[in-house]
């Protein structure tokens, strides 16, 4: 099964989003992008294994920079 | 050993600051933010940490917003260079390091201007009005030392930073001789630059610097490069802090750096200037009843005057001065102390001065010894007269 990615670029954004979803009762592990695709250009990444659509929504009002997400297949 | 150089850096360092450093070395040694092994992302994670206290410390409200520099001339020379444009104009105070005078400086090569605003009181309200004669026009940001690095004059950066934004002014505090003495609300302040060094009452390891900025698009990268972010493209990222942070960063100074923070949290910012403050007194007590002892600044009060103690000894030259109290083990800063500016002020920049600033390891035998020694070399000074 893919991962639920958020793509959020720097470390440091990934740290912060990390701590936000954290506050928030979401799980979520810091990855490195590594696949080159464009949408993350290099970077890291949140894998959201559960609520993915809460933590979306919750670093989205946090004003965090969002590159991009990638959705996994759903069971 | 009697260490009071601590203006310059200080020490010892706190214990805790020594361990964090060497297990950064042996225990997380990857370079942080680059790769995605657990090592990498764990070092990254000690440099976020360090991030959350210097937030804690200074009330920032956004993060990434902190920007680690090499140095407090670093974060000077970034804001300064990284802002200005030309035709802009520059207010700064009369009592300058040249960590920010000599980048001006060098900026007035490219069509800025900065105006110096003179002040003979240290009043409060004789600064401020100084600061307000000196505005034009054209001013872009008004650039001001915390705390002067010579004299421990206390500048009301509250009131000017109020000051500045009313005339639509940003303002650059540099709190190198501050931070870790003083309590400093970047956010309630409302101040757009902090700048300061990791290294004097931070108690972290030389090579540390902090840069805190309101709006990061206020001020272009001086260093383009690496960050680990965005590496298909060769534009610098835009947001902070990769933008500002390019190359490896100084992973072990800055887990030092974190524990010095917290050692500061600790103890107390108040705790610490009142036990500095205290000491200062202690020996500006002493040494105003020794013989060709001149003390340029009224008591230290931990209010206007915090605790940096500068002096001359008869017509001896400081460095001289400072060479004799070093031969008996006292250590001490003669000179300049990079700040040219603020003897101009004084009328000492024909020989400096000797300037002994105590640290929260400073003990009250430190001082008294010190006081001793001092006495000791006035009598033989008038002796030899």
């Amino acid at each position: 099964m893919d991962k639920n990615l958020i793509i959020v670029g720097s470390i440091t954004y990934a740290m912060k989003g990390k701590e936000i979803l954290s506050s928030n009762g979401i799980l979520s592990y810091i990855e490195k992008i590594t696949d080159g695709k464009p949408d993350a250009g290099c970077g890291y990444a949140l894998n959201v294994p559960n609520n993915f659509d809460s933590a979306y929504g919750i670093l989205n009002q946090s004003g965090m920079k969002i590159r991009s997400v990638r959705r996994g297949k759903r069971p | 050993m009697i260490y009071l150089d601590n203006g310059a850096t200080t020490y010892p360092k706190p214990q805790s600051v020594l361990l964090s450093v060497n297990r950064a070395l042996r225990e997380y040694g990857a370079n942080p933010g680059r790769s995605g092994h657990a090592m990498s992302i764990k070092a990254a994670e000690e440099i976020f940490n360090c991030r959350k206290s210097v937030a804690s410390l200074f009330n920032v409200q956004n993060i990434e917003n902190i920007i680690f520099t090499l140095n407090c001339t670093s974060a000077c020379n970034t804001v300064l260079k990284g802002t200005l444009k030309k035709g802009d104009h520059v207010v700064v105070s009369c009592l300058e390091h040249n960590a920010v005078m000599r980048p001006l400086n060098e900026l007035t090569k490219k069509g800025i201007s900065y105006t110096v605003a003179n002040f003979k009181e240290t009043d409060d309200e004789s600064i401020i009005d100084a600061f307000r004669q000196a505005i034009t026009g054209k001013t872009k940001l008004i650039v001001c030392v915390h705390v002067s690095n010579v004299w421990g004059i206390r500048m009301p950066i509250e009131r000017l930073t109020a000051l500045a934004h009313i005339y639509g002014i940003d303002i650059m505090v540099d709190a190198a001789q501050s931070a870790g003495v003083l309590p400093i609300d970047v956010t309630a302040n409302e101040i757009d630059y902090l700048c300061t060094a990791g290294h004097k009452s931070l108690y972290g390891p030389m090579g540390t610097g902090v840069m805190i900025i309101a709006d990061s698009d206020k001020v272009e990268s001086l260093t383009q490069g690496g960050t680990g972010s965005s590496s298909l493209s060769i534009e610098q990222p835009s947001n902070p802090p990769d933008k500002f942070e390019s190359g490896t960063p100084n992973l072990s100074g800055i887990v030092g750096l974190k524990s010095g923070i917290e050692f500061v949290k600790s103890r107390g910012v108040k705790n610490i200037l009142q036990k500095e403050t205290f000491l200062a007194q202690r020996l500006y007590d002493k040494l105003k009843n020794v013989d060709g002892v001149n003390l340029y600044t009224p008591r230290p009060d931990g209010e206007k005057y915090m605790p940096v103690l500068s002096f001359n000894l008869f017509d001896k030259g400081s460095e001289e001065v400072s060479s004799l109290l070093g031969q008996n083990g006292i250590y001490t800063r003669g000179g300049l102390h990079c700040a040219p500016s603020a003897h101009i002020y004084m009328g000492t920049e024909d020989k400096g001065t000797v300037r002994i600033v105590p640290s929260a390891f400073t003990t009250r035998e430190d001082i008294d010894r010190t006081a001793l020694i001092i006495n000791r070399l006035s009598n033989k000074i008038k002796r030899d007269m």
